[in-house]
């Protein structure tokens, strides 16, 4: 591959990290809240910036990654070998983190690891590709974190897709944690947050 | 912000390599989303002894922003020893702004106390945690206390505050005082006093927990229910004095027995030095005050 193909990280990896660390951190602790995301560096082709920040802020060599074989290309893994030194693994089942596109998002959640009894953080987060974070199918969603209901609508995610996050759910204390990105933007979806389709 | 001469430019931003502040923000994103279990780290030496806050400090050095404003208690002090040197710690290697106010700050470190200021949506308060694990006096192997989390198996700590009660009258439990986080896992708040308790429930404020020499870390999101454990028959009460704070009068305030000579003489302060100082402020006067007045 030639080294043209390969795109830029952060400008200035300790503050932009920094700073993008703080807005997911933000996210999670405020589930369903969308969050700007600071400092976007050029994506790979076909990859979301977001999801790139996510990466480079995240990611390094203690954390298998897992990629859906619809957004695999020599571009992405060459910026994820790259800047974060990831290893790129096909086993669904022990990755730490997972890049998923929102249509097949729905087949993977129960393949992903949701940790142990005695180790609930041994579980995997998914990260997925949608198109919007508004103006898809809608939930309410409750929990610590949310004052009293929120509510998300991701583009891109299906019925079927909602259905295996709310089999999540009732996996608590385990299960995975779940976070939407698109064009800059980030929404979380903990483990602890309980799903309905009621609009109130 | 400090400027560039004045911050120790031989250490990275915070003191933490990168990699370092990677690992304790992926356990920082898990101890968010599973509230009040103790997330394991692989907690780094720092350049102070265990017991100084190197969990709190780890924390912090992994969120802090360079546009961050920082306020470190200890006691509910903003200038007692350990506050003091954590301050100008991050002053040295981060060139933050640091503040005594509550409003002001956007990350506050402490050490046993919450201010009497609520915090705010937007405001993270990081806790300096000696032993994370609630059970751990009445179980010492980690093994049985993981699980016992996982089992969900509590009634143990029950037993120890009916123990109390069987013994004292009354559960006797001042600090440390165990919660119960969003209705699951068993918490140690920390050795706050346990006035404080019902300031953790539904904050708008994230609370982080870090415990350097356990290397765990835990968390409660904001707006998460934080239950302090109790019987019905004998409810969780919160500490009461029958005097009001010495310097600024305050009748709500967590108060401070200070001894004054070696006659017995005494007087109760507010812990919270930015909140009594801010009431003096605004005109508040004490006992003390009136009669040297």
């Amino acid at each position: 591959m030639a080294v043209t193909e390969l795109t830029p990280g952060f400008s200035d990896p300790v503050h932009d990290s920094a700073n993008a660390f703080r807005a997911i951190l933000d996210a999670m602790a405020r589930p369903g809240r969308i969050v700007d995301l600071p400092a976007l560096p050029d994506p790979p082709k076909g990859f979301d910036a977001a999801a790139a920040v996510l990466a480079l802020s995240l990611l390094d060599d203690d954390t298998p990654v897992w990629i859906d074989p619809g957004l695999r290309n020599a571009a992405l893994d060459a910026f994820l070998r790259f800047h974060a030194g990831c290893p790129i693994i096909d086993r669904t089942d022990l990755c730490r983190f997972a890049f998923v596109g929102a249509d097949a998002f729905a087949a993977l959640v129960e393949d992903l690891p949701i940790g142990e009894p005695d180790y609930p953080d041994r579980s995997a987060t998914a990260i997925v590709l949608c198109d919007g974070l508004t103006g898809g199918l809608r939930r309410a969603l409750r929990g610590p974190g949310i004052q009293d209901v929120a509510h998300l609508a991701p583009k891109g995610m299906t019925e079927e897709g909602w259905e295996s996050l709310t089999r999540n759910q009732v996996l608590f204390p385990l299960g995975i944690d779940t976070i939407f990105v698109s064009q800059g933007q980030i929404a979380a979806l903990p483990r602890s947050i309980r799903i309905s389709a009621e609009e109130n | 912000m400090t400027p560039e001469s004045e911050t120790d430019q031989q250490y990275n931003f915070a003191y933490l390599d990168e990699q370092t502040k990677r690992m304790i923000r992926r356990a920082l994103l898990k101890a968010v989303a599973i509230p009040g279990y103790q997330v394991p780290f692989a907690g780094r030496e720092m350049p102070m002894p265990y017991g100084w806050g190197t969990g709190g400090i780890q924390v912090t050095a992994a969120i802090l922003r360079r546009d961050d404003t920082l306020k470190v208690i200890d006691q509910g002090a903003d200038d007692t020893t350990n506050a003091v040197s954590i301050r100008k710690f991050f002053k040295r290697v981060a060139g933050i702004a640091t503040t005594e106010k509550t409003r002001e700050a956007t990350i506050i470190q402490t050490r046993h106390r919450i201010p009497e200021t609520p915090l705010e949506d937007g405001q993270i308060i990081v806790f300096q945690v000696p032993i994370p694990e609630p059970l751990r006096f009445l179980e010492p192997r980690e093994t049985e206390t993981r699980k016992m989390h996982a089992l969900e198996e509590y009634g143990l700590m029950h037993v120890k505050l009916y123990e109390d009660i069987a013994r004292h009258g009354h559960i006797a439990t001042t600090y440390a005082y165990p919660v119960k986080v969003a209705g699951r896992y068993i918490m140690d708040p920390s050795p706050t006093p346990k006035f404080d308790n019902p300031k953790m429930n539904r904050t708008p404020a994230l609370q982080l927990f870090g415990a350097g020499r356990e290397k765990r870390i835990y968390a409660i999101p904001p707006y998460t229910e934080v239950v302090s454990l109790d019987f019905e028959d004998h409810p969780f009460e919160v500490q009461k004095w029958d005097r009001p704070c010495a310097l600024c009068g305050a009748t709500e305030s967590f108060l401070d027995e200070v001894i004054m000579d070696d006659q017995g003489t005494r007087m109760f302060v507010c812990s919270d030095t930015d909140h009594c100082e801010k009431r003096r402020g605004e005109g508040h006067v004490g006992p003390a005050q009136e009669a040297a007045e």
